[in-house]
């Protein structure tokens, strides 16, 4: 084990005591987080239809409301991963992933108009933080001529140490302008 | 420690021909054999054309294909100037194999097609005395054919521009394009009259070739620079377009677009309606990441726009608020850095499009690993699929392999399950088991404290092919100086990363002061500015070009640019610091001098070819360029002494002096060692920061810095710059 891991370590043990906790805090300070687009994850229904199979159209619309996200049917994607499901109202898609100690989530690439990100903002008590399960999400807009790439972190295992994060799920989107579709991928 | 002596240095390169005692049977065939010159070609009368023609099974070239319409795969094998045949399934033993063809040459690429197989020879020695050779050095395209008794025999040979590299075909197969990389040329040679129907100058470092499916158009990689090149009208008069296609978007620094090296290869996917490029991100952004990150970058060749958009600032993020407390407080990676496997493999050099799966298989010469990366994301390279090793039996103290080291040719089975894979550094081919598209395996995942991944499960087979043709230490030189995985000659990546070749990757670096956990202060070559904790304002570092080595570094020195290391010991000791984050590099001086001496064996013998050189008269323009060059007047062959290579090796300031450029410290030390300016012309930009893209601009703007040029009229500078290209 290196100096920088025992140096990570003892640091981020006295972060995981429950008084450093506060699940009320606001949410991240770099960039203003928005809050979750549904107030409550969607039942779990049927894979729906693909993308190719029923694109977007060329209007534009609002983002939807928490209401019509509650009625949202699923979107079967290009690639996706059991931990994920995406929904659809009119171009607006959201993804929505549970049951990993989610830590957050960032866009690496692209456009951020219209998008939303969310992650569970609870805490935990000692090293039940780095592995209580939460959720995370993403609402974005399908236009001809997007581009993205959303990183969808979890604490855990990773570069910095065994107290860190690594990349859980990798969102892929982009529309190529003259094609019938996007293509969304969650790896 | 053990020296190569004078004589082992004459007897490799006879070794190149003879190679006798190792697993081969003696070559056949063509390089001693009298060539049909380019007068007799294969005809369409006399063109064998079966009831049946198979289609290859890519219309690009490499350094490992499979054949088309028979079970066996092709190895244009460079270092040993021979062709190999390797039935399929991969026999269990070398004595299996038909003997080697021999090749006038050393040959870069091949691709095989129903009734012949198309190879490129980089360039003929210009002292080769068979009949029908060149006086000069030529790149040449061979057509070779089929023979029930010899195997293949020689059909026609093209003479192209030096350092003939990538061939691709037309999907009718009329018309085979071919890359020149040091004349950074694309030709076009009409595979039934064996003719070159047009031969035109592209940016530099031209390297593989992919044609659209439509025939009409062909993109062109390069090893420097991040754009790609497009060529229209393939049947008539091409037009040339630069595409922009700015390597790894998702880990530039917001707004910027990075410089991109080792764009070996490109494959489009089933319908040609994406293009993957494999290359190195410099500088990108990544944990760990010093010197950048492997890329695969997608091109929609729908209207050629790249599909990621650049990162922009302000990037939406959310946060649990344990993950701000334990990023503020500085002790894990800010979240806006993609995580993750920093580079799935290293020194990108070959790629394939796996259908079944779409996914775009990538082999790496520095880490001796195979990734297969997701053909429907927009950044590919970010969350690999699988990572596989090919490497195997590494040496327990320079940690490179005996087996499969430096993986260079790559194709794919027929039924898309094995990947075939041509090592270059120990001469073996390996038979990969890829994953089941329908259950892929688990994500690779980041080992702690590192950025590497372990590797996927599977199964690998390698049959020697060849002994390395060099002697035992500049042999093991080899293998080092292409190896990124041992922790005491760099921190990530290969000599041969930014020095592909022995060449250069024309980016400048950051020479720069940082603070590291192990080390109160050290000076380290970062990629971008935004890589180092202690960014000051922007500026950071000093600005030092990655300099060329081949035919550069005959000399016992001094180097370095302020000529700070008196020998090449000294700079490559000082090179194994720069080129890293940690300070592992200096456990055991005796572990250094033993890397060191292998790899000076290697750059110093015949293991780093000089690119080609023309031996000609000059013309009128080049030698009143000379005249002036060694003119009192101008005063250039003062310092550029043209007897050593075209240095002096002394260290001068500028006068007047250069202000730095945006994003760099201005450098306290005033002098800089002048630099040789062979196969200078090649070697853009210049300047030690590359300020200058061409030699046009450098003497346009030296202002009497470097010898005494606001004098010399336009049509001065001209010639001077015309003989400067043929040094």
């Amino acid at each position: 084990m290196n100096k920088r891991w025992i140096l990570t370590i003892a640091a981020a043990a006295a972060l995981l005591t429950p008084a450093a906790f506060a699940p009320a805090q606001p949410l991240g300070s770099a960039a203003p987080s928005a809050a979750p687009a549904a107030s409550a994850a969607p039942p779990p229904s049927e894979e729906g239809k693909s993308l190719d199979a029923d694109p977007p159209g060329v209007e534009i619309s609002k983002a939807p409301k928490i209401d019509e996200w509650k009625s949202a049917p699923r979107v079967k994607l290009a690639r996706g991963v059991p931990a994920c499901n995406a929904y659809r109202v009119r171009e607006w898609l959201k993804i929505h992933c549970s049951g990993f100690p989610g830590a957050g989530v960032s866009l690496l690439a692209g456009s951020q108009e219209g998008v939303l990100v969310w992650v569970d903002p609870s805490g935990g008590e000692g090293s039940e933080a780095m592995t209580k399960p939460r959720d995370a999400e993403i609402v974005l807009p399908l236009r001809r001529g997007d581009g993205r790439l959303f990183q969808i972190a979890q604490f855990g295992e990773g570069y910095d140490g065994p107290i860190g994060w690594n990349n859980a799920y990798s969102v892929s989107e982009y529309w190529v302008d003259g094609e019938p579709a996007p293509i969304v991928t969650i790896r | 420690m053990k020296k190569l002596r004078p004589l082992a240095l004459l007897v490799a390169p006879l070794a190149l021909a003879a190679f006798a005692g190792c697993t081969e049977k003696a070559p056949s065939g063509g390089a001693d054999a009298a060539p049909p010159s380019s007068a007799s070609p294969v005809t369409a009368a006399s063109a064998v054309v079966p009831k049946v023609k198979a289609k290859p099974p890519v219309r690009e070239g490499g350094a490992l294909v499979r054949a088309a319409g028979e079970a066996a795969l092709w190895i244009a094998d460079e270092d040993h100037r021979v062709l190999r045949k390797i039935p399929l399934p991969v026999p269990a033993d070398a004595a299996q194999l038909p003997p080697p063809y021999a090749l006038p040459g050393a040959p870069a690429q091949v691709l095989a097609l129903a009734d012949r197989v198309l190879v490129t020879i980089r360039s003929v020695p210009d002292d080769a005395t068979a009949p029908g050779s060149f006086p000069r050095p030529a790149g040449l395209l061979l057509i070779l054919k089929p023979d029930a008794e010899k195997g293949l025999v020689e059909a026609a040979r093209v003479e192209l521009p030096a350092d003939a590299w990538g061939i691709a075909i037309t999907p009718d197969e009329s018309t085979a394009l071919v890359s020149s990389a040091w004349t950074h040329k694309v030709s076009a040679v009409d595979l039934a009259t064996a003719k070159v129907r047009w031969s035109i100058d592209v940016a530099r470092e031209p390297r593989a070739i992919v044609v659209r499916p439509d025939g009409a158009s062909a993109y062109v990689t390069h090893l420097v620079g991040a754009a790609v090149t497009r060529l229209d009208d393939l049947a008539g008069t091409p037009k040339i377009h630069a595409i922009e296609l700015p390597p790894a978007p998702a880990r530039a620094p917001s707004s910027k677009t990075l410089d991109a090296s080792l764009a070996y290869s490109a494959v489009l996917n089933e319908d040609g309606s994406r293009l993957f490029v494999a290359r190195h991100a410099l500088g990108a952004l990544g944990q760990g990441s010093w010197f950048g990150a492997m890329t695969l970058d997608v091109l929609s060749t729908r209207g050629d726009t790249p599909v990621l958009s650049k990162r922009i600032p302000g990037l939406t993020m959310a946060r649990n608020p344990l993950l701000t407390k334990l990023s503020d407080a500085g002790l894990v990676t800010t979240l806006d850095i993609a995580a993750g496997e920093l580079t799935p493999v290293t020194q990108p050099r070959a790629s394939a499009y796996r259908k079944s799966a779409r996914t775009v298989v990538v082999i790496g010469e520095g880490d001796d690993r195979l990734a297969e990366l997701d053909a429907l994301s927009a950044a590919p390279a970010i969350k690999p699929v699988a990572i596989y090793k090919v490497g195997s039996k590494y040496d327990p103290h320079l940690q490179i392999a005996a087996v499969c080291g430096a993986p260079a040719g790559l194709a794919l089975s027929e039924d898309d399950r094995f990947a075939y894979v041509f090592c270059r550094s120990t001469y073996d081919v390996a038979t990969v088991k890829l994953s089941d598209p329908e259950s892929p395996p688990p994500p690779p995942h980041v080992q702690p404290g590192q950025d590497r991944s372990r590797e996927s499960p599977t199964e690998v087979t390698a049959l020697h092919l060849a002994d390395d043709p060099l002697e035992k230490e500049a042999m093991l030189g080899r293998r080092l100086f292409h190896n990124a995985t041992d922790a005491i000659t760099s921190g990530g990546i290969g000599c041969a990363g930014c020095h592909p070749e022995g060449r250069d990757d024309g980016h400048v670096w950051h020479e720069a002061n940082v603070m590291s956990i192990n080390d109160s202060e050290r000076v380290i070559f970062i990629g971008e500015p935004e890589l180092a904790p202690n960014e000051k304002g922007g500026k950071i570092g000093y600005a030092r070009q990655t300099p060329m080595l081949a035919g550069r570094i005959g000399s016992d020195g001094p180097y370095g640019w302020h000529a700070q290391n008196k020998d090449l010991v000294a700079r490559l000791k000082e090179g194994f610091g720069l080129h890293r984050w940690s300070s592992v590099y200096r456990k055991g001086e005796g572990e250094q001098l033993a890397r060191i001496q292998y790899i000076r064996a290697f750059v110093r013998g015949v293991g780093l070819v000089n690119p080609p050189k023309e031996k000609r008269e000059l013309s009128d323009a080049e030698k009143r360029g000379q005249a002036i060059f060694v003119s009192e007047g101008a005063r250039c062959a003062k310092c550029h002494v043209p007897e050593s290579d075209y240095t002096d090796r002394m260290a001068y300031p500028f006068s007047p002096k250069v202000a730095p450029l945006a994003g760099f410290e201005d450098d306290p030390k005033a002098e800089f060692k002048t630099p040789s300016l062979r196969f200078v012309g090649g070697t853009a930009p210049y300047f030690h920061d590359g300020r200058f893209s061409t030699l046009e601009a450098l003497i346009d703007q030296n202002n009497d810095r470097m010898g005494l040029t606001n004098s010399l009229t336009k049509d001065d500078r001209a010639a001077l710059v015309a003989f400067l290209r043929t040094l």
